[in-house]
């Protein structure tokens, strides 16, 4: 049982993740560390323990419970994550749910039961089941036997990846299982790709490459999309280097996503301090007029 | 405690105050003198222990207060405590009514005569009782802008940009035989001018509240009487009401409404008007006449001239002639009217009412009134040996359609002033048409579209004013029309006249819409708290399968679907009809389409499902079913053929497990009126099936109260106000000799709708889960919680919310317990016959009650708190699930033979800011479709936001015409009552 990893949460009925109706697969870890990343609690593979405030009636039946002493409204973060040794019994006690572990770790048949519930909603929709996180490419053995489970049942796939992984054996494993591959393009600059997102993108835009001449056998397809993240990847500079990449390179089809600042609340849960004030543009919706703008370019490169 | 001596001198003397005032004010004298002679009334005033007794007696003009409380005393006000007394003295309407709902008032006697007390009252404390309104008003204002504080107000240009987007559709039906574009996408309300001018004067009138009616009727009965007839001897009741039917409709007032295209009003006020009848829903007015044009909700316009015809003529006449008085004179002290009065369990519908149904329209198209006297006589002529109800009978048919056929020449004649007075040559034209058709029809069959409309329309009003009903439905109309329209174009041969044939389809399909959305029911200030904002609730429904079983989509399916977005008004009430594997995504997507723009309506039904359900009937024939229509809310019955009375009753499912958590008591109206079951706190309930049962016991003993109660109003009906027009439009009524309501039509039931069900299985989980299968706290200390309002017991309360698989959640226990409850339901009415000699069909819809009966609901196990809403029909909690598929599976899954009264079931849809028109509506067709597969009922959407609504309450004006569904029925979002408002906003809401 422990060997299969840590699954954060499995979304029902998405219509944004991909074509039709969806359930989303949430993994846990991920080789980058972007610094706007939307799901911080996906980004390290480990157990992790998330408190939240909102759901807290105050009961202190965890203060209580705690045989490190961890928790403590003295904390603003209220866990001292240096003490906390991760046995949850917190969590056992709490009504309401305030305290829980990050994910959980699931087999694939489990998974798959899950969403298979769903599965005349998928195919009237021409919809299926995506898997993100996290960066599921990470979990690969595990990844292609919860893909095999699904081709089986004939359900339509779809991975959300950084697209930092080893090619060949993703090729050989899991290609065949996937349906549409959504691959992030952030940074086109490798210095500011490493100091943003922790890693060089060198391999990323390799596999984009060589991923998007493979598709056009017709057997999957791979929509880059870029994450218009205000002062880092929506500069001018950024996605025009971006954009002449993509046609360079022949792709048709690519995403703008417009930046949300949400994940700031989630920073808190994990006992991570948020590194923006209020009135950063960090902690804003995308200006609407940094989309037009961005849209407008997208255009003129014919993309 | 204040001493008992001063409380009863501080009401007499408050009553002394009102008789000197009667008694020195001449205006306040002339108030008492009615037509028929004084205006006398004697109402007592105790406290429930019957330690103060006083009386005013108001005789011949001479006013009194009296120590005790006389014999002749019509109506007494029981109270508490003596502020009980002085606030509802003080108080305004909707208070007024929570003291009656929680028991701090008892109303005892005749409520025409109370009504008639309030009228008085009025008189004298007018201006406090406004203040009152008036401070209402005020606090609720103030919330809707507190509770809008920053709404985002995307929403007043995002509606106005689904309208102009629309979809093309592509010819898909054998049925669809001239629509080239299905969709008729080329189309707007602007086209239209007519339309948009119509539409525009019906969304800014205020409803009239009319005196024709009752001046008629009381007319008619003043010459004739009503006990006994001109000669003293006894009325035959079916004559008497078909020669009152009759006298109607030969004396009512012909109007053809300024650029109508459709003769015919359903009252003196041709934009909007409720035509009050004084022995049923109106007899509920009299103390309302001088207050209602002030109301905070639907206020009425009504003239001096009426409210004086109304207090001094028609309501003293009917003063012990109302249905509801009959009921309690023939049933002395049965416990139905002692319910109903105390609003807090049954809604009695038929106190005012036979509720909705769906006449064979087809009947008075093809035969005629003169085809169906002809049938009448022949039925005479045939059964020689013919019983005299049977003669009576089919003799009052005749003379009700001589009404029709009386009102009709009316309305000729009016057309041909009309016409030769009307200067403009187009306008005259038009009018030209309308006499020359309504010179032919109803008394002949129809034989073009307009004709056909037209003669429906006149049997709709007529109906209208015959049955007490202001919602007679339509029927299929897409199966009754398309004939017609066949017809018709088939005579034209080219395309440019055939387009602009359809053109005018449309508009005249727009104006049968417009005089549909004419009519309101005359309703109570306090109704708002039961149904605020519906209109009668006349339903037109479309789609699904023939009677053979193939596919029934045609080209009146598509036009009524362009007229219901193009007018996107609450009334009708439209209900799509969808068959799986059998209707087309072309008609399914359109149906979408519909709902995105018009925001709420259609609702759609799965015939898959539906006619599952009525076929568990004994002797309905599936080709019968398979043609079923919607009438009220959703309730399917089946058109031409079937006596349904299908909201005859709703029911607060929630009371009988409060009883049974309460020993048989009703916590918040503190009445112990149920078996007594055991106390929880003696620990009699040592498993969950013996808490179950109890819940069961007081189930039955509430329901047979119900059926008890429906059926005494249903001989009374029968009794007084026969349907004897309708009768002529039932299958088989001419026939057996029996009419609507005494068992004459081919199938006969009573519908029921149960409110709360969703409150109650939580409920039962959270028992069954944590006192018997968890142990985790014991009965008792829950119950505990629970009557504290979970006050000092938050542990428990987040327990119960975060730990317990609601109904919804995709939970097989869950699911479980839900389908218990409803067999456990359906499995009483099913065995239970009604008046007519059918059976009562169960459906779970709420109106506006699960909001009223929330209100006077304390704490439930389930973790809701005491006042707050029930969840609407048969929607989970919001908090089910956040993944509305675990919903959609939960409620397919449910057994189709225990809501054969079919399901309100709402969701709550918001678009993306990125979402394309197309996106929209493929995401709620695909969501349709799967569901309906899967087996669900019933679906209705409401595509808005809860920044929308929000932003809806503090700036109407914005939004006009924005539609939502409540439980079934539609409403004008702006127009409903505050708390209606916030339970649509806190639903649950799913991104698109």
């Amino acid at each position: 049982m422990a060997a299969y990893p840590l699954i954060v949460e499995i979304k029902g009925n998405s219509l944004d993740d991909g074509p039709g109706i969806r359930s989303v697969i949430f993994f846990k870890g991920c080789p980058l560390s972007c610094s706007w990343c939307h799901n911080p609690e996906c980004q390290s593979a480990r157990r992790e323990l998330m408190f939240d405030p909102e759901k807290c009636i105050g009961c202190g039946s965890c203060i209580e419970r705690c045989p490190r002493q961890a928790l403590s409204r003295e904390n603003v973060f209220f866990v001292d994550r240096e003490a906390c040794e991760l046995c949850f019994s917190c969590c056992a006690v709490c009504p309401a749910a305030a305290l829980a572990p990050v994910g959980r770790r699931m087999e694939p048949g489990e998974i798959a039961a899950r969403v298979l519930k769903d599965k005349p909603f998928f195919d009237n929709s021409g919809g299926g089941v995506t898997l993100s996180g996290g960066e599921p490419t990470m979990q690969m053995a595990f990844m292609v036997e919860l893909l095999e489970a699904l081709k089986e049942k004939g359900v339509h796939t779809l991975i959300e990846t950084c697209g930092l992984f080893e090619l060949a054996e993703f090729r050989r494993l899991a290609l065949p299982l996937i349906d549409i591959i959504y691959m992030d393009l952030k940074l086109i600059d490798s210095g500011l790709h490493k100091r943003f997102c922790g890693a060089d993108n060198a391999v990323i835009l390799e596999n984009m490459v060589r991923l998007h001449e493979l598709s056009r056998s017709g057997k999957f397809s791979i929509i880059p999309r870029l994450p218009l993240v205000p002062g880092i990847t929506a500069t001018a500079a950024n996605l025009a280097a971006a954009a002449q990449f993509l046609r360079r390179h022949g792709f048709k089809e690519s995403r703008l996503l417009p930046y949300n600042p949400l994940w700031g609340e989630k920073l808190y849960r994990i006992g991570l301090p948020n590194p923006y004030a209020k009135e950063h543009p960090m902690m804003h919706w995308l200006p609407k007029e940094v989309l037009e703008r961005s849209t407008q370019l997208w255009k003129e490169y014919g993309l | 405690m204040e001493d008992p001596m001063s409380i009863g001198e501080q009401t007499r003397a408050l009553l002394g105050f009102v008789a000197d005032l009667f008694n020195s004010d001449p205006a306040l004298q002339e108030e008492l003198k009615g037509r028929h002679g004084w205006i006398n009334l004697a109402v007592g005033l105790k406290t429930a222990d019957d330690m103060i007794q006083t009386a005013i007696v108001f005789q011949d003009g001479h006013v009194r207060v009296l120590d005790g409380i006389p014999e002749e005393t019509e109506c007494t006000i029981i109270y508490h405590r003596p502020e009980d007394l002085m606030e509802l003295l003080n108080s305004g309407p909707e208070e007024s009514f929570m003291m009656i709902m929680k028991g701090r008032i008892i109303l005892e006697g005749n409520p025409m005569a109370l009504g008639l007390w309030d009228y008085l009252l009025s008189l004298v404390a007018g201006d406090e009782q406004q203040a009152a309104v008036k401070k209402q008003i005020e606090e609720h204002q103030a919330a809707r802008q507190e509770l809008a504080g920053s709404a985002n107000t995307a929403g007043r240009q995002e509606r106005l940009c689904r309208r102009e987007n629309r979809l093309i559709g592509i010819k898909d039906e054998p049925g669809v035989k001239f629509l080239a574009d299905p969709y008729l996408s080329r189309y707007g309300l602007a086209d239209f001018p007519r339309l948009v001018k119509l539409r525009a004067e019906r969304l800014a009138a205020q409803c009239e509240f009319t005196s024709e009616y009752g001046k008629l009727i009381t007319d008619f009965h003043m010459e004739n009487g009503y006990e006994v007839d001109r000669n003293g001897k006894p009325w035959d009741p079916l004559l008497r009401k078909a020669k009152s039917v009759q006298y109607l409709l030969e004396n009512r007032k012909p109007l053809i409404r300024t650029d109508d295209l459709i003769g015919g009003t359903w009252s003196i006020n041709p934009v909007l008007g409720c035509i009050a009848r004084p022995y049923a829903e109106a007899s509920y007015m009299w103390g309302e006449l001088n207050t209602c044009s002030r109301r905070e909700y639907a206020p009425y316009q009504i003239t001096r001239e009426s409210v004086e015809l109304f207090h001094k003529y028609i309501f003293p006449y009917w003063r012990n002639r109302s249905i509801h008085a009959f009921w309690k004179k023939e049933y002395e002290n049965a416990l139905g009217p002692r319910i109903f009065e105390r609003f807090f369990a049954i809604m009695y519908w038929a106190t005012v009412s036979q509720s909705e149904n769906n006449p064979g329209f087809e009947k008075i198209l093809t035969l005629g009134t003169k085809g169906l006297i002809g049938k009448i006589d022949q039925e005479l002529a045939k059964d020689t040996a013919a019983d005299p109800e049977k003669r009576s009978t089919l003799e009052g048919m005749r003379l009700c359609l001589q009404g029709m056929e009386a009102y009709a020449r009316r309305l000729s004649l009016l057309a041909k002033e009309l016409a030769d007075a009307e200067a403009d040559p187009v306008r005259r034209q038009e009018l030209i048409g309308i006499y020359e058709r309504i010179a032919k029809v109803p008394e002949n069959p129809a034989e073009t579209l307009d004709e056909a409309v037209q003669s429906m329309v006149i049997a709709m009003l007529c109906l209208g004013w015959e049955t007490m009903d202001a919602s007679i439905s339509l029927g299929r109309l897409d199966q009754v029309l398309q004939p017609y329209f066949e017809a018709d174009l088939s005579k034209l041969a080219d395309q440019p006249a055939r387009d602009a044939y359809i053109k005018h389809v449309l508009e005249l399909i727009g104006c049968l819409y417009l005089h549909v959305s004419s009519r309101e029911i005359a309703a109570m200030d306090m109704a708002q708290l039961q149904n605020s904002g519906s209109a009668p609730n006349t339903c037109i429904t479309f789609g699904g399968v023939k009677p053979d079983g193939t596919d029934a989509v045609n080209d009146m399916t598509y036009i009524l679907l362009k007229v219901t977005e193009l007018l996107a008004l609450n009334h009708p009430n439209t209900h799509a009809r969808y068959k799986p594997g059998v209707n087309s995504m072309t008609y399914l997507r359109r149906v979408a389409e519909v709902n995105y723009i018009t925001g709420a309506t259609p609702a759609v039904h799965n015939d898959d499902a539906m006619i599952n359900a009525l076929a568990a009937h004994p002797g309905w024939a599936l080709e019968d079913i398979r043609d079923y229509a919607s009438t009220g809310c959703v309730e399917p019955s089946i058109p031409g053929k079937h006596a349904g009375t299908t909201s005859a009753l709703e029911i607060n499912l929630v009371a009988p497990l409060e009883m049974a958590m309460h020993n048989g008591r009703h916590p918040v109206s503190n009445w112990s009126l149920g078996p007594e079951t055991g106390r929880v706190e003696d620990g009699v309930f040592v498993t969950f099936d013996a808490f179950f049962d109890a819940f069961r016991k007081q189930c039955v003993f509430l329901f047979e109260q119900a059926v008890v109660g429906n059926n005494q109003l249903g001989g009374i009906f029968h009794r007084h106000h026969p349907h004897l027009l309708l009768s002529t439009l039932t299958d088989s009524c001419i026939e057996t000799g029996r009419e609507f309501l005494w068992g004459g039509a081919r199938y006969n039931s009573s519908g029921v709708a149960m409110i709360g069900l969703a409150d109650v299985v939580d409920s039962l989980l959270v028992i069954k889960k944590l006192v018997f299968d968890e142990a985790a706290v014991t009965f008792a200390d829950l119950k505990r919680a629970v009557d504290a309002n979970f006050v000092e017991n938050g542990k428990l309360l987040a327990m119960i919310r975060t730990k317990i698989s609601r109904f919804g959640s995709g939970e097989p226990e869950s699911l479980a317990m839900a389908k218990r409850v409803m067999k456990l339901v359906s499995d009483f009415f099913a065995g239970s016959r009604d008046y007519k000699g059918g059976m009562y069909t169960t459906g779970w819809w709420s109106m506006a009650h699960h909001v009223t009966y929330g209100r006077v609901t304390s704490a439930l196990p389930s973790g809701r708190l005491a006042g707050e809403p029930f969840t609407p029909g048969l929607t989970p909690h919001p908090a089910a699930s956040a993944s509305l598929l675990d919903n959609l599976r939960d409620v397919a899954r449910l057994d189709h033979t225990s809501m054969d009264n079919n399901i309100a079931f709402n969701v709550k849809l918001v678009p993306g800011s990125e979402d394309t028109h197309e996106t929209v509506v493929k995401n709620i067709a695909d969501y349709m479709k799967t569901y309906f597969e899967l087996g669900g009922m019933q679906l209705q959407f409401n595509v808005v936001d809860s920044d929308t609504l929000r932003d809806a309450m503090a700036n109407p004006e914005y939004y006009t015409d924005l539609m939502v569904r409540v439980s079934g029925y539609l409403v004008y979002f702006t127009r409903i009552h505050y708390e209606l408002q916030l339970e649509l906003v806190r639903r649950a809401e799913y991104g698109l």
